[in-house]
């Protein structure tokens, strides 16, 4: 039996949020999970940011630790409220509200979230690097200003979803009209 | 608004009720209810059209301007 069309791409929505709501979901656990795995293993820690910085950082103190991990909290803070918008988005596209105002707002939230995303990234990317080298001597020490390579990819993602919720904002305003006409 | 919508006067001179002229022309009750009200942004041509005609009307007995008096709520 074939669905009416007028409800037929109201499924496929369905559909797609279903699966994003899933990726959503999944993404939140990948982040919580890398970042607690990253961080627990010094190590790893000191593999992980001779790879990027370049330097032998030797043993880190607890302290360090610490504070490189609620470092690392800013950029994975950020991201985890993109995807709680994006949760939220693709749960109003569920319920059958597409066409509205609500949705478009998610989305604009989510994009300025995925915005603060990149710019923590670079913060967290400066402040680990001072964190981690404080155990060096004066002279090692490390002040770094870098890019991580998501960063523009974060920052292009976000300024996307901003105006393509000034668009969705602008769509729910027509319909609203459309619908006011008999 | 200055437009005023007479179908109510009009559904009284053809003694039609609100449901039989939606059912006719095929637009919901609650829409018809809110154009009869004037709580609508707007009429389609389409609509006006098999109005006009179940009524055997005008849009001019349908629709009327009354401009709103100056400082007038």
């Amino acid at each position: 039996m074939t669905q009416a069309p007028a409800t037929r791409p109201f499924a496929r929505i369905a559909r797609i949020s279903r699966l994003a709501r899933a990726l959503t979901a999944a993404c939140a656990v990948w982040i919580v999970g890398a970042t607690l795995w990253h961080w627990a293993h010094p190590a790893r820690v000191a593999e992980n940011a001779h790879l990027i910085w370049g330097a032998d950082f030797g043993d880190f103190s607890a302290a360090q630790l610490a504070a490189g991990f609620a470092s690392a909290l800013l950029p994975a803070g950020a991201g985890l409220g993109a995807l709680y918008c994006l949760w939220r988005l693709f749960g109003v596209f569920l319920s059958g509200r597409v066409f509205q105002v609500e949705p478009a707002l998610w989305l604009r939230r989510a994009g300025f979230f995925l915005i603060a995303a990149a710019a923590c990234a670079v913060l967290d990317n400066s402040l680990e690097a001072t964190i981690l080298s404080l155990n060096l001597g004066v002279g090692h020490r490390l002040l770094a200003i870098g890019f991580p390579p998501l960063f523009f990819f974060g920052l292009l993602a976000g300024t996307i979803a901003i105006a393509m919720a000034e668009v969705f904002i602008a769509a729910a305003e027509m319909a609203e009209d459309h619908a006011a006409i008999v | 608004m200055p437009i005023i919508v007479n179908l109510d006067v009009m559904l009284a001179k053809r003694k039609m009720r609100s449901r039989d002229l939606a059912a006719r022309i095929g637009i919901a009750e609650q829409n018809l209810s809110l154009l009869k009200s004037g709580k609508v942004k707007g009429v389609r041509f389409d609509t006006l059209e098999k109005i006009c005609a179940e009524l055997d009307c005008q849009p001019g007995d349908l629709l009327e301007f009354r401009p709103e008096e100056p400082g007038g709520g």
